[in-house]
């Protein structure tokens, strides 16, 4: 790894990261309190599921991995982003303009805001430096390459998602020209399978293979498998829009991203349970949660027909509360006492060499389970898997829906406050 | 010479031990570290608290680094010495 242009003063400063993090929770607590407030809403065509989705997908999960890539690419790929301070300000205020944005076009229906679908062109900053970064690391680690993979996903998602704006809100959109291919519902499958296997499964496997054996001491994922999974995903999706595009179905692209969901969910609850250091770990909890939603998700995923609306707001709960928002939780309790760990560390290490022998030794570092109690994720650990539970018997008994979604609002304001806590002791 | 071990450690307890490790090293004395990846974020780190590092080994799972005090010259006459049992895996 070339390691020339790392250095600890190149290293983002703690806030660039943590403002993503501190807000993130706080924002997705919304989603679940807005479905509170629309018990009728039936299928996820509607506005507020509409919008609660995106609260999630750009609120909770793009916002968080955007944090975690300022401070992850830097060790991992050896190079920092360019204007890291002035980026990283920008891109936050980018995420909540998007938010703004999305909001103004499903539940205000307005529809002269022909601002609204340039909306996601903000968030290209970012990737314009996330892009030049990669570009320069001359690292061969495989995170990497899932990263670059994401990158592509990440562009088309959002490309997608601006054009479905446009259809909402530009008149000139007409349904005769080309662009009317992509209008939904085609248009929207498009825009979320780029989102979930072209940007979210990607940078969630590089992630994992750099995360699971850094703090669960797994073995590490097979490197025939690291090195052609993000390749694989890229071109089962391409070939799922081609699909889409020629034939008007996606049987292939279902097929084929099953298997390789269900390939990695496996593999990864084998090095699970293969780690090590067999201790109480929540961190773990949420991610073979995570793992398992991921799974339960793939019947479901084939059941749609005969489900109907019902069975599509039920996979969508599933991938998003169950799958994503577990998964999120998994790295960010692991990553956020990490982070705050490693900077009050470089910082006695500072104070320590400033200071004369004889002078008064620092204070002990906390430890990361000080910084954010395994009893205080466990009541999250708790809130999630019941709110999960009663989501899905909710699909037969209504009412249980409500309780669902303001037991996952808590466990959001849970998280929002253990975040902000752990912050704080820095 | 020291030999430490740091493969069956979660993150951040390899970066702990290695630490406290190199602060009680004493004159003439390296640090052998057995770690299962390069462990980049440390780098900078002992650098800029008077110690030097070269990865002897490398390969899937495994990295193998020396670490001694900067102007040290028996430790670095040591290091120069210093026979991996493990390089020749890396050919």
């Amino acid at each position: 790894m070339n390691l020339s242009g790392l250095s600890l003063e190149q290293a983002p400063p703690i806030s660039v990261p943590f403002r993503y993090f501190l807000s993130a929770p706080w924002i997705a607590a919304l989603a679940p309190i807005l479905l509170l407030f629309y018990p009728e809403a039936q299928s996820r065509w509607e506005p507020v599921v509409l919008f609660a989705t995106h609260l999630i997908v750009v609120g909770y999960v793009l916002m968080i991995m955007t944090g975690a890539l300022f401070q992850m690419v830097p060790v991992v790929g050896g190079v920092s982003f360019r204007h890291v301070r002035l980026l990283g300000s920008f891109t936050f205020v980018a995420l909540l303009s998007i938010l703004v944005a999305l909001f103004l076009s499903f539940m205000k229906l307005e529809e002269n805001l022909s601002i609204v679908p340039w909306s996601p062109l903000l968030f290209f900053p970012f990737l314009i430096f996330f892009g030049e970064t990669l570009f320069r690391t001359k690292s061969s680690y495989e995170t990497i390459l899932a990263f670059r993979v994401s990158l592509v996903g990440l562009v088309l998602f959002l490309l997608l998602g601006g054009v479905l704006l446009a259809f909402r809100h530009l008149p000139q959109m007409e349904i005769s020209s080309w662009w009317a291919t992509l209008a939904r519902p085609r248009g929207t499958d498009l825009h979320w399978i780029w989102a979930l296997m072209g940007w979210v499964f990607p940078i969630v496997a590089g992630v994992s293979f750099q995360v699971l054996p850094m703090f669960f001491v797994t073995p590490p994922y097979p490197k025939l498998f690291r090195q052609s999974f993000p390749i694989l995903l890229l071109l089962v999706v391409f070939m799922g829009t081609l699909e889409l595009w020629f034939f008007q179905q996606m049987k292939l692209f279902h097929l084929l991203s099953t298997f390789l969901v269900g390939l990695f969910c496996l593999l990864s609850l084998n090095l699970l349970r293969q780690r090590k250091r067999k201790v109480r770990d929540l961190s773990v909890w949420f991610w073979r949660l995570s793992l398992g939603f991921a799974l339960i998700a793939l019947p479901i995923s084939y059941s749609l027909d005969w489900l109907g609306p019902k069975g599509e707001l039920l996979f969508g709960f599933t991938v998003l509360f169950g799958a994503l928002v577990s998964l999120v939780s998994a790295m960010i309790y692991k990553i956020v006492p990490f982070l705050i760990w490693f900077h009050l560390q470089s910082a006695q290490m500072q104070i320590q060499m400033a200071a004369t022998l004889n002078g008064p030794s620092p204070k002990p570092l906390p430890t990361m389970k000080d910084l954010i109690s395994d009893q205080k994720v466990m009541i999250h650990f708790v809130l999630h898997t019941t709110g999960m539970l009663l989501l899905l018997l909710g699909s037969a008994v209504p009412l249980l829906k409500s309780g669902a979604f303001f037991v996952l609002a808590c466990g959001f304001l849970l998280q929002g406050s253990l975040i902000y806590s752990a912050y704080r002791r820095f | 010479m020291r030999l430490l071990d740091v493969r069956d450690l979660p993150a951040p307890e390899p970066l702990t031990q290695i630490l406290s490790n190199l602060q009680s090293l004493s004159a003439g004395e390296y640090l052998v570290v057995y770690h299962r990846q390069e462990p980049c974020a440390l780098f900078p780190k002992v650098s800029s608290i008077g110690f030097s590092h070269r990865v002897v080994a490398l390969r899937e799972g495994f990295c193998e680094i020396l670490f001694w005090r900067e102007g040290d010259l028996v430790a670095t006459r040591c290091v120069n010495g210093h026979q991996s049992m493990h390089a020749k895996d890396d050919e």
